[in-house]
Parts: structure tokens; C-alpha cells; sequence
């Protein structure tokens, strides 16, 4: 009946407490009570047992028995854990003056006992705002681990210092024209996982100021030209300063030494113990607490009626050095023992109430709560025969003289969960309350993968897809696929137009580009452009960007023609800056060679006040974005292409932006440029439900693929559709999603693979602009899938470039070798939770993933590449 | 007090039994640690779901009183909770081996099972487990659902569908048996315009030789011992219920709908279906037993067709012949074979699943539609009818209480605004009618809703108070119907996570303690 009344508030007192259950049943309760009709006999055996329990619990009401005057209802003793503060300090120096190596080194120091570990990043110059990208990998000290892809976690390694204390340290050495304008860290303490920063936020070591402000050099730069570093408050000691000698360069580090104070929590174990002894002649319960820590101790507590489990004060009288907190408790000092050994209060308690409720207080700042569930410790008052029936003494009783006293240990055992099961109840609403939110978040999850999965249609609902890649049938004016076994290069990063002469400096990896395999490159927008980057194109016709001259363009072309590789130009069609401002005061009159004014601006973006006609696809909202459905701006844009083609040398496109014109347009400009290869950026947001990618992105690499169909397959797109799905699949171990529901690819190369080209990077995605960077650390895996199956694959240049560079050729050779290109047939052998295994053009076998994979069959497989997480194996010859 | 006792004399014994579970196998890798057990194995199930405590509150308080009382059966059945089921996609399995859309159903699960659900129907198709042959079973499909359940830690309540046309490219029934009705057409339902069922093997061929040597009882016989066979380990820890399909879409019933039509959709009069020649020979035989030959050439002659209003023709107009001796004559024998169909079956499956620790349930039709038309057409022509103009339901409820068997009512959401005035439709005076026929015969109830609510918002209060709230005659169990796209949709899934949680927290308004609880600690600081 209780529980009933705890479940709905509106009852509670109108029932009898003598048949009250014990509320904590609900939480020991398991099994739903099945009504007694059940005919499972495990259960009969256990109503057996809990017929005994019945009898003890019974029996304790007779506090006659055998312990006399006084029973015992409650006797427990508690952990505690009280935490305090070491202090400590943490030194940390730069010494700029270079080393044999041409080095300058910070140190990092702490001298508290522990195993330390650095989490650092670094931040380039020109960069505001708090964050933090990769170290480096030469500034990296040995042992370094990066975490996501913003930072690293070095350990620090312990010496013992001249005094003979342990110092623990860590030793970033780097150059001193580094770009790196400042080393951020935290600490962390491996063994706590505590982390220590500085003031809440990063610490921060400027290694350079900079010139480009024209902040003066010299004396006052040691000072407080390092905000990061000013001395605030007390906390911070500057104890030397000294200005760093200036380097031939444009960069100027500073030597410095400080030391920060680290507080360190340490956790000291104590407990408290209570008694509670029912006195049967006063009817009164006397409590006893005692605990071993010393000083001052309060026990902050209330005691409560029924199942209510509401704060009450007792009424008078209250024990001594009581004092009423806030009308809803009390404040208990304990006496402190005269041998120092901890404090001990006890009294004497009406024992009609239920319960006590309790948390002790150090001080004003220092609680001390139930360890185990986070909460309020929970004392029982009640005498036993709450659960046991005064309606049934006799039968009780019968019972009692059945049971030998053997059986006590059980009872008390049984009593004692009970008294867990109470004093956990609340704080397991607590709990209760923050699991709740991760279940329902879980929940939510599932529930959203079940959607996707029963959404999609099943097997026999689904059509053949319509782009069956059939030679003969879509024969497009061209091609845009190149051989069918190409093979690209992104040739650029987001900061290569930095050194101002990119073009000579792609030029001199041309023949390694080469050698690797690439079959064509990608190279950057060489237009007149507002942004260094060139997707802000100005004046089409003027070639000279950040990225080199004109002349320089076409010379590296002509050296990557003399390799052997085709070139793609980076054309930017969807908007253009204007040069001009129109009456209103609107930039939307062009300049240069195509001099267009507002006309060929789209007339759907308020901010350039186009005349044109709607846009046909998506707006980019930068710039103004131009009006396709024109004659007279295609006619302009088709023959600055054949230009671009003819005077530099292109040899296809990269086309930015597509999803902002409809791709009729494109196969317009394909048609009268013919470009050896084509392809397009469809970039938009797959499929998420409840935060969750959706399993089917059928809808996502539909659209890709519709874009692909507008062009008339004259260009092919970036099959973003794959590098979203790959995510997914290696960043949570869900190789499932590598299949679709016809076993075949899931992204758009499973559907049109001619016209796919796989990548899973780009200037965009990655880079220093990391929009949606691949997982870090399995962009191999990325390549083992995307370098073996069918489509065009891309490679960036960040990862050719670094030390992916064997790993990547190796694949590179195998695709050439095994002569896989776009139309290559693959075959999904496995699509588990953990692994991802296919077989391509019958001669190649992949896998990736933790999972173990062996390949089988009357095929003799070798393995050609293997690594972390992938292996490849090749049919013997 | 002996349940009570019971759960704490459980909970000691078996502190440990809380199970690690989520491992990662088949999705992102587990974010917290979460507490199952098995259902029946005798050890303690910390449950740490959503549902919170409340929901134990409400059935330990039907435990005390329970033991307290020791009252008799139908105040125990009143007030222990009911049991929340969901069903599984209809097909789960349609090809007797493979799992269809398996992750779905396993992430289902685990939804479901997180936000506080007993467990999940399955349903089992004869055409499915014996598709080719009536030698060979296949169970591999269905046994890795019910594991799918075990390892989920939610009980398994087995609906066995022997008729009708259950959609979701589940064969109608085993080739074989359809093979054997091409070869006689008349052990099909039939109708009076002679369309035939071809889901659904007419109860006259019950104890007839028919299918391969063996009358139809015999194979469903079969049927449900090979079951029995094949999920034996799971009677003890996870299948809890077994429900016994009778007739077309798993209710005792005959199909009254037009051959073909979806039974689901259909909510018109309906035809009587006894134009089979073994129903025609049964037939003439009562009437000539019962000294009046004429009246056992046909059917009625004037009943309505399918969809047309019971007052277009004679037969079930106020005082029509329905209310004539003829009339009686023939309801009476109509209902009565499907009494005796009922009974047969039932009383087979009680002889199967007597020893097993499951729940026996049988589903009976929601015919709410024309309930106010005193002939009770649509009830009539499914079966349902008993002499006087009295309850049509208690016959069956009557059989249901002799075999120990729960009646499953579906339309426990169905309401009155819902359905179109003119067809007479009642349910609240349906449901009432039933209810007070299981109450006078002691069967159990339990409920299903009649279709996946989506738009209709009083649809899930009207289950909750069928289902909770009801004060006489609660079920015992009631199952959501059923997992699908739909029931995972943005549309329908936060509604349903809503009653749900309703449902297994009762009225207890969580937030209101919990600020009561913290309140002594206002203002404080946080320990560190």
C-alpha cells in the first residue's frame, strides 16, 4: 500500500503504516510481481524462500528474544572521502638562444608527484580566437599522441632536478623562424585524470611576436607584449624577463622563465558509523554517530515520516550544540573525542519517525555526502515489523520456532539490503535523474536507427538504379571520365597561395607526382581573386593570383604535361566580385574582359540586387552569384573557358560550387570546352535524423547523382556522399554502413562509379579550414577503400605530402597494377560492425577495420599492402 | 505478503546477477553501463531505465494487496500491472531463415527495452516455419528474433498465425496447404457469391483428412509442438505469452470481409461465409436434425451484401428475420461452430503448452463497427452471437475461461470520434459488453490497439486509460503494434515515448520530489 502512496502523493497518510512496505522495494524489486497464477516453477521455489524471510522479519519485532532491553535496528559504517589541496609549482622556460641543431626549446615543468602529461596545440600567426591546431610534426617531441585533430599529449618525463627533488619535464624544440605564434597546453594528470589549467582557460607561450603589427621591438616587448602571460594576480610569478635576441627573420622569441602554482586534490578515506538501538520501554530510538575525522565536524540532518522521505525537524528537545538550519534541518556538532581520534555525538530519536537523513559538513565549503550514491545518507528508525505483519504475530511465530537460529545470518543479510536498498533510494533518484538523459539520449539513438533502417525500402521495392554505367548507351558528347583509370591529385591547400609562387613550387614535384601515378592534377582557381585562396574570382581573365603569375601557370602545366599528367583548372562559374558598385551603391558591375553589370547577377539575393533571373540552384551568399539561364553570361563563361583551355593549357575542370546552377548548364560548357576530365562540387549535408546519420543516404548521393544527370554525365562530382559515410564508419566502428541495403556501396559510387570521384580530404574538409575533417589517424583506411574500389579517386595534397606518402603510393601501384579503374566490379564480402572487407575486379581483396579478415577460396591470395587497420591482398598471378 | 517478500528473499540471492551488457557489439561504442537480467532466471534485475521507479511502486502495491487479500482471482488480475509489449514488423521473417532489416529490430529492441517495455510480440507465420512441405520446419529466422529478445532481456509473448493475409510479403498459407486447396477448393472459407478465402481454411475441414493425410487440427498440431520443440530453452527466461491465432489475422473469427480485402480495413456488415461444401453438409445436417430440412439448404438469402448498410435488406433489420426462430436457428449454428473451431484449437494448444510457463491467449475481433444496430450485424456475420440478443461474446468468453485462455482484445485505442456515426460504431459499449463477459466466465483480458495511432492525439490517452486507469477487468497485458518506419518516425515516436512512459511511471510526478528532496539543500554550496 505504501508504494502506491509514494506513487501517487496525493495518499500518503491515509494509510495504516503497520502495512506499509518498505519503500526501498523498489528498487530491490526486480521481477514484475506476476500474478499468483504463474506456473513458471523457478518462482515457486523462491515464494518458499521468501516465506522464511517473512517469519525472521517477523521475529525481530520481539525485541524479547535474546538481545534484551534494547534491539539493534541499524548499525552501519560509511566511507567517506574528503579532498584536500596540495600546492605545488609548475615551471616552465623558453630559451631562445638556438642550439648546435639551429633550435630553440621550451620546458615544461612540474615538480608534484604524478605521471604528467602535456595537451598541447599550437596557434599560427594571424590567428585569433582560442584555437588550436596540431603541433608540427617536427616540432613534435618522441612519444607525442595526437588527440582529434587539434591537439597532442606528450608525456612528461621525469628527472630528479639539482635539489634532488622528482621533476617532471617535457622539451618542445623548434625553429626559430617557425610559424608557430604560440604553444597553448593544459595539464593532465594520467593517474586522476584531473586537468590543470590556467585561471579555467589554456596556458599560453607566445614563441614570437611579430613584426607585421609594427609594435616596437625591445625592452618593453619582455614585458607585457605577451598577454597571454601578464602576471595577473598572484598566481602568475613572473621571475625573469628578459628580451629574446631578434632574429634575422621577421619573428623575434623571447627567453623567459615562470613558475605557476598547481593545486593538486588529494583524497583522504574516512568514514562515519551509526548505531541506532531501540530502547522498548521509552519507545525511543537512540542514534549514535561517530567518525574518525578530526576537527570540527557537523552532521547537517532531519529526520522523516512514512515513505515521505521530506526533510523534518524533530521537535525539542535537540541535542546539544544543535542549531536549526533554514527551518529544514538540523546542525549537529559532533563532540570531538579527548583522544583525538574523531568525534562521536548520540541521541535519542521518537521512534514514530521512519527515517533519518544526514550529510555531515567540515566547513562552509566542505560536505561530505553518501559515496555511494552521491547523495544523502539514509538511517532507518523503523523497528522491523514494518514489513513483517502485526496482523499475523501468530503465524510469525509459528514460523520463528520452525527456523532454527542458523537462519539469523540470512535475516540479518536480508535486513541489511533492505537498509541499502532505503538509504540508496533517494540518491538513486538522483542518479536515476542523470541516467535518465543518457538513456533517453541512447534511446533517442536507436530509435533513430531503427527508423532508418526500416524506412528504407526493402529489397524487392527497390528498382535497378537507371545509371547503369553502360558504355554504349550514355555515349555523351565527352566523357569528362579521362581514361576510365585516372588517378588525381588535389595540388593545393588552403595556404598555398602563402608563398606567393605556388605554381613554381608544384612545378618542382611535378615528376614526383608523376612517379607516384597520378594521372592528372588538380591545381588551384587562377583567377583575379578578392580572397588570396581564389574562390572570390574577379576579373576572369586576369591570371596572375597569389598563387603565381600567368607565365608561371603555364609553365606548370607544360612541365606537368611533360610528366605525363593532365591538368584540371579551378573553375569558379557559380558568383564573381564585382569591381564596381551600381547607382545604390551595390557592388554587381563586373570589370575586366567581361564587363557584366547587374544583369547577370541572379535576382533572388537581396544583398546584390541582380536583375537576372532566379538563381537555378543554391545561392552562395559571399559574393554575387551569376545568372546561368542567359545566353549572353554562358556565351561569355563558354568562351573564357575554351581560353583558359587553349592560352594555359587546361587540360579539364574542377568545377566550384555546382550545386549553386543547374547542371544543364555544365554539360552547355563541357560541351564546348570538351575537357579531358571533369568534375563537379556537389557539396550538401547528408541525412541525419535525431542528430543521427541516417544509414540509407540514398537521398544524398540521389542528388549528387540528378546534378551528374543534368550535365548529361559530361562531368562527374565528388562523391561526398562516400567521404560522409566513411566517417561515420571508422570514427564509430560502424563498417555496416559501408554497404547498402543491395549490398552495394553505399555513396554515389555505388550507384554511378564512372562518374564518382572519391576523396576523402580537401582544401575545404581538411586543411587548415577543417570543415569536416576525415577521422584522424585512419585517413589510410579512408585510402585503402577509396584507392581499391571502383570511381576516380583523389588524393589530397596534405596527405601526399606527409609521412602517408609510402603507404599511399604503395596503394597507388596496386590500383595501377591490378589495373582497377572506375568501372572496376566490386563484389562486399563482409559489412560487420567492425570490419569492411570487398573484392574488386576479382583480383584484388580489402579490408578494413579491427575485425579479422582471412581471405578463402581456391584463389591464391598474397597480401600487397597491409597497415593499421587495412590489408589488401592480391589474386597470384 | 509473500510476493513482497518474495522480491527481497530474489534480490539477496542474486546481488550479482546485474549483466554488463552493450559491449559494443553491432553499434557505437557504449556510453554508460546499463543493467539487464534475465527475465525469469531467479536473480534480480536492477532496472535502470527510463520507466524510473515509479513504475515498481505501482506493482509492488499490487503485490501487497495480492498477499494481503488473498482475494480471488479477479481483484488480483484488477489491480497487477499490465505487462507493455510492442510487435515486432509482421515481417521479421518471411523466408524461415533470415532476419529481415535484423539491426533495426535489434536497435528497436534496445529502444524499447531502455524505456521501460516488458517485451515485444512476435508473430509467427505457419506459411513461413513450414513453407514447402508439412515434413520440414523451418525455425532458424524466428529463433535468432526470440534470441534478439533473450539477449535484450525482455519477455517474448509468440503469437502462432495460422489464416489470413498477413501483408508484408508473409505467404498467406504454406504452399502445400495451398496446393491441397487448389485440389479442393471447398475446404476454403466461401462465401455466398462463391469467393473464396484462399487464406483461410474453413473450420469444417477441422478434423477432416484434408492436408496430406492429416486434418488441418492435426497440422497445427504439429505446428505448435515443433515450436514448442524449438524454443523449449526459452519457456523459463523468455517466452512469457503464446498466443493462439484462430482464425484470419490471428482472431477467432470467421472472414466476414470480401475474399482478398484487407480484414484490417474492412469495416462494413460482411457476408456469412458457409458456403463451403463441408460447412453446406454440416449445416443441412443440424437442420435436419433439428426436424427443419428447408432450413438447412443455404444461408440466408436476404442478409446483406459486404459493404451495404444492415437496414438494406431484410435479414438484419430492426426485427428482422435475424429475430425470427430462423434466424436463431441459423445464428446459433453459425456462431456455434465457430465456438466449437475455438474450442478445438484451444483446447489442443492447452494440451501443448499446458506444461510450459507461459501466459495462453487468444485474440477475439474489436466488431465495434454497427454495434448500435440491434442485430448486431457485423458481430453476427464473425461469429459472435448468442440467443435473446444477448452477449455474443460471452459463448466465447466462456471457452476462452474453460482453457485458461486470455482474451486479447484489439481497439483498445479506438475511439468513438474516430469512427463514422453511421456504421453504428460503439467501442466504449463494445469493450463494456466484453469485459463483462470475461467477468462472468473468469477469463482474463488483454489488449492491442487496432492500428499504429500517428495523428490522433486522445488516441494514446484512451489506451492509457483502458489500460491503467480501468478500474474492473484490467488486462493483464496490452501490445503496442507494432515496430515499422512509421512507429520510429519523428511523427510517431516521441508521442509513443510519451505514453510509455506514462504508462510504466503511473501518476508520480517525478519532478515535484525531486525539488521537494533537494530543497533542504538550497543555497548550499556543492562539496567539492
Amino acid at each position: 500500500m505504501s508504494a502506491v502512496s509514494w506513487s501517487i502523493p496525493a495518499i500518503p497518510r491515509a494509510i495504516p503504516p503497520a502495512r506499509s512496505g518498505p519503500p526501498g522495494e523498489a528498487f530491490l524489486v526486480a521481477a514484475r510481481p506476476r500474478a499468483a497464477r504463474s506456473r513458471a516453477a523457478p518462482r515457486r521455489v523462491r515464494l518458499a524462500r521468501g516465506g522464511v524471510v517473512v517469519a525472521h522479519a517477523g521475529a525481530a519485532e520481539v525485541p524479547v528474544a535474546d538481545s534484551g532491553e534494547a534491539a539493534v535496528v541499524f548499525s552501519e559504517k560509511f566511507p567517506l572521502r574528503r579532498c584536500q589541496t596540495v600546492t605545488s609549482s609548475m615551471p616552465r622556460r623558453v630559451e631562445a638562444e638556438p642550439d648546435a641543431d639551429g633550435k630553440c626549446k621550451i620546458v615544461i615543468g612540474c615538480d608534484v608527484e604524478g605521471k604528467w602529461l602535456l595537451h598541447w596545440g599550437v596557434s599560427y600567426h594571424g590567428e585569433t580566437g582560442s584555437e588550436w591546431d596540431q603541433p608540427p610534426s617536427e616540432i613534435r617531441p618522441p612519444g607525442s599522441v595526437p588527440i582529434k585533430d587539434s591537439a597532442i599529449e606528450t608525456p612528461l618525463e621525469t628527472s630528479p632536478n639539482s635539489e634532488g627533488h622528482i621533476l617532471h619535464e617535457v622539451q618542445i624544440k623548434f625553429d626559430k623562424d617557425t610559424p608557430v605564434a604560440a604553444i597553448n597546453f593544459v595539464l593532465k594528470e594520467e593517474g586522476t585524470g584531473a586537468w590543470f589549467q590556467h585561471k579555467g582557460g589554456d596556458f599560453r607561450i607566445p614563441l614570437s611576436g611579430s613584426l607585421k603589427d609594427g609594435d616596437p621591438l625591445g625592452a618593453k616587448q619582455g614585458i607585457d607584449v605577451y598577454p597571454g602571460v601578464k602576471p595577473e594576480g598572484s598566481n602568475a610569478q613572473l621571475k625573469e624577463a628578459v628580451p629574446g635576441e631578434k632574429g634575422p627573420s621577421t619573428k623575434c622569441i623571447s627567453e623567459f622563465y615562470e613558475e605557476y602554482p598547481i593545486l593538486k586534490s588529494e583524497y583522504f578515506e574516512h568514514f562515519v558509523s551509526v548505531a541506532v538501538t531501540e530502547n522498548s520501554e521509552t519507545d525511543k530510538s537512540l542514534v549514535e554517530f561517530y567518525t574518525d575525522i578530526t576537527g570540527d565536524v557537523i552532521i547537517h540532518w532531519g529526520v522523516c515520516k512514512g515513505n515521505t522521505m521530506t526533510w523534518e525537524i524533530p521537535p525539542e528537545p535537540h541535542p546539544p550544540n544543535t542549531k536549526i538550519f533554514r527551518q529544514k534541518a538540523l546542525q549537529t556538532l559532533l563532540e570531538q573525542k579527548t583522544d583525538g581520534t574523531g568525534s562521536a555525538v548520540s541521541f535519542l530519536l521518537d521512534a514514530d519517525y521512519s527515517g533519518l537523513v544526514f550529510v555531515l559538513k567540515l566547513n562552509e565549503h566542505t560536505w561530505l555526502r553518501n559515496l555511494e550514491n552521491g547523495f544523502d545518507f539514509y538511517i532507518p528508525l523503523t523497528r522491523v515489523e514494518q514489513f513483517g505483519s502485526t496482523q499475523e504475530p501468530h503465524r510469525a511465530g509459528e514460523h520463528k520456532l520452525d527456523d532454527k537460529s542458523a537462519q539469523t545470518d540470512g535475516l540479518i543479510s536480508d535486513i541489511r539490503n533492505l537498509v541499502v536498498g532505503l538509504s540508496s533510494r533517494r540518491g538513486q533518484r538522483a542518479k536515476n535523474k542523470v541516467l535518465q538523459e543518457d538513456i533517453l539520449q541512447e534511446i533517442e539513438r536507436l530509435a533513430a536507427e531503427a527508423y532508418s533502417i526500416f524506412r528504407s525500402p526493402t529489397i524487392d521495392a527497390i528498382e535497378d538504379p537507371v545509371y547503369i554505367d553502360d558504355p554504349e548507351s550514355v555515349k555523351p558528347a565527352c566523357s569528362g571520365t579521362g581514361s576510365g583509370f585516372e588517378i588525381v591529385c588535389q595540388g593545393f591547400n588552403w595556404e598555398s597561395h602563402k608563398s606567393g609562387k605556388w605554381y613554381v613550387e608544384l612545378g618542382t614535384k611535378a615528376k614526383e607526382l608523376s612517379s607516384l601515378g597520378f594521372t592528372i592534377v588538380w591545381s588551384p582557381p587562377p583567377t583575379d581573386s578578392v580572397s588570396p585562396e581564389g574562390y572570390m574570382p574577379r576579373d576572369l581573365y586576369n591570371l596572375n593570383s597569389r598563387y603565381g603569375t600567368m607565365a608561371e601557370l603555364k609553365q606548370l602545366v607544360d612541365i606537368f604535361h611533360e610528366n605525363g599528367v593532365k591538368v584540371l583548372g579551378d573553375a569558379v562559374l557559380n558568383h564573381r566580385c564585382a569591381q564596381f558598385q551600381n547607382q545604390n551603391g551595390i557592388w554587381n558591375i563586373f570589370g575586366g574582359r567581361m564587363n557584366w553589370d547587374d544583369r547577370a547577377v541572379v535576382a533572388d539575393d537581396p544583398h546584390f540586387q541582380g536583375r537576372g533571373n532566379k538563381s537555378s540552384g543554391d545561392n552562395f551568399h559571399a559574393a554575387p552569384n551569376i545568372d546561368h539561364s542567359q545566353d549572353f553570361v554562358r556565351t561569355d563563361i563558354k568562351e573564357w573557358l575554351r581560353w583558359m583551355r587553349k592560352e594555359v593549357g587546361y587540360d579539364g575542370w574542377r568545377l566550384d560550387f555546382a550545386r549553386g546552377f543547374w547542371g544543364g548548364y555544365v554539360k552547355d560548357y563541357m560541351e564546348a570546352t570538351e575537357p579531358y576530365f571533369a568534375v563537379g562540387e556537389y557539396w550538401d549535408s547528408l541525412s541525419y535524423t535525431y542528430g543521427e546519420m541516417d544509414y540509407n543516404q540514398d537521398a544524398h548521393r540521389q542528388r549528387i547523382v540528378d546534378w551528374i544527370n543534368a550535365t548529361n554525365g559530361t562531368a562527374g562530382a565528388f562523391d561526398v556522399t562516400t567521404k560522409g559515410i566513411l566517417h561515420m564508419a571508422l570514427e564509430r566502428s560502424e563498417y555496416w554502413r559501408l554497404s547498402d541495403e543491395k549490398g552495394k556501396p553505399p555513396g554515389v559510387l555505388g550507384w554511378w562509379p564512372s562518374r564518382a570521384v572519391t576523396f576523402i580530404e580537401n582544401h575545404d574538409t581538411g586543411s587548415t579550414q577543417g570543415h569536416w575533417r576525415f577521422p584522424y589517424g585512419m585517413e589510410m583506411q579512408g585510402y585503402a577503400y577509396i584507392l581499391t574500389h571502383p570511381g576516380t579517386p583523389a588524393v589530397f595534397y596534405d596527405h601526399i605530402f606527409s609521412h602517408l606518402q609510402q603507404d599511399i603510393a604503395k596503394l597507388m601501384s596496386i590500383r595501377c597494377r591490378l589495373k582497377i579503374q572506375c568501372r572496376s566490379k566490386i563484389k562486399i564480402l563482409k559489412a560487420e560492425q567492425n570490419l569492411y572487407a570487398a573484392e574488386i575486379n576479382e583480383n584484388l581483396l580489402m579490408k578494413i577495420g579491427a575485425g579479422h579478415f582471412e581471405p578463402t577460396g581456391p584463389v591464391n591470395w598474397i597480401v600487397a599492402a597491409e597497415g593499421h587497420d587495412y590489408k589488401i591482398w592480391e589474386a597470384a598471378s | 505478503m509473500d510476493a513482497l517478500q518474495t522480491q527481497h528473499a530474489a534480490a539477496a540471492a542474486s546481488p550479482a546477477a546485474r549483466r554488463l551488457r552493450g559491449g559494443g557489439a553491432g553499434h557505437a561504442a557504449p556510453r554508460r553501463v546499463e543493467f539487464g537480467r534475465p527475465r525469469r532466471g531467479g536473480s534480480a534485475r536492477d532496472v535502470l531505465s527510463v520507466a524510473g521507479p515509479g513504475r515498481f511502486s505501482v506493482q509492488a502495491a499490487g503485490a501487497v494487496v495480492q498477499g494481503g487479500t488473498k482475494n480471488s482471482r479477479d481483484v488480483v488480475e484488477d489491480v497487477g500491472a499490465v505487462r507493455l509489449f510492442v510487435g515486432l514488423p509482421i515481417n521479421s521473417v518471411t523466408d524461415g531463415a533470415t532476419v529481415n532489416s535484423a539491426r533495426g529490430i535489434e536497435a528497436g529492441m534496445r529502444a524499447v527495452k531502455l524505456l521501460g517495455v516488458d517485451g515485444v510480440e512476435l508473430q509467427v507465420f505457419w506459411s513461413v516455419v513450414q513453407p514447402e512441405s508439412p515434413d520440414k520446419f523451418s525455425w532458424t529466422g524466428y529463433r535468432a528474433v526470440a534470441d534478439m529478445a533473450r539477449d535484450e532481456g525482455l519477455s517474448l509473448r509468440v503469437s502462432l498465425r495460422i489464416h489470413g493475409s498477413p501483408g508484408g510479403s508473409v505467404p498467406k498459407l504454406p504452399s502445400w496447404v495451398g496446393a491441397a486447396a487448389a485440389k479442393d477448393r471447398d475446404i476454403l472459407f466461401t462465401d455466398g457469391a462463391g469467393g473464396r478465402h484462399e487464406d483461410c481454411l474453413s473450420f469444417a475441414v477441422d478434423e477432416l483428412p484434408v492436408l496430406a493425410g492429416m486434418s488441418p487440427l492435426q497440422r497445427y498440431e504439429a505446428f505448435f509442438r515443433s515450436f514448442v520443440d524449438a524454443f523449449d530453452d526459452l519457456f523459463e527466461s523468455t517466452i512469457t505469452d503464446v498466443t493462439v491465432g484462430l482464425g484470419p489475422n490471428g482472431e477467432l473469427r470467421y472472414p466476414s470481409y470480401p475474399p482478398g480485402s484487407d480484414v484490417t480495413q474492412f469495416i462494413g456488415v460482411g457476408e456469412f461465409q458457409c458456403y463451403d461444401k463441408y460447412m453446406l453438409a454440416q449445416l443441412r445436417q443440424h437442420a435436419e436434425a433439428l426436424g427443419n430440412p428447408m432450413w438447412g439448404l443455404a444461408g440466408p438469402h436476404n442478409a446483406p451484401g459486404y459493404d451495404e448498410s444492415p437496414d438494406s435488406s431484410e435479414f438484419f433489420r430492426d426485427h428482422g428475420s435475424w429475430d425470427s426462430p430462423y434466424g436463431d436457428f441459423f445464428l446459433s449454428w453459425y456462431a456455434g461452430k465457430l465456438l466449437s473451431h475455438g474450442d478445438r484449437v484451444l483446447g489442443m494448444a492447452s494440451r501443448v503448452f499446458g506444461s510450459k510457463p507461459v501466459e495462453l491467449s487468444a485474440k477475439v475481433p474489436f466488431m465495434h463497427w454497427w454495434h448500435g444496430a440491434q442485430s448486431r450485424p457485423a458481430e453476427a456475420v464473425a461469429g459472435f452471437y448468442k440467443s435473446n440478443k444477448k452477449n455474443g461474446y460471452s459463448p466465447v468468453a466462456k471457452v476462452f475461461a474453460q482453457h485458461g485462455c486470455t482474451m486479447v482484445v484489439p481497439g483498445m485505442d479506438v475511439c468513438m470520434n474516430k469512427q463514422q456515426r453511421n456504421t453504428g460504431s460503439s467501442p466504449d459499449k463494445l469493450l463494456v459488453q466484453i469485459k463483462n463477459a470475461c467477468r462472468r466466465h473468469g477469463a482474463r483480458i488483454a489488449g492491442e490497439n487496432a492500428s499504429l495511432v500517428m495523428t490522433h492525439t486522445s488516441s494514446f490517452p484512451r489506451i492509457k486509460s483502458n489500460i491503467v486507469t480501468a478500474e474492473l477487468m484490467r488486462p493483464t497485458f496490452f501490445t503496442y503494434r507494432r515496430m515499422g518506419a512509421e512507429f520510429f518516425s519523428p511523427e510517431h515516436w516521441p508521442p509513443f515515448m510519451e505514453f510509455v512512459r506514462s504508462v510504466v511511471c503511473g501518476e508520480w510526478d517525478e519532478d515535484d520530489e525531486t525539488a521537494a528532496a533537494v530543497s533542504t539543500y538550497d543555497e548550499l554550496p556543492q562539496p567539492v
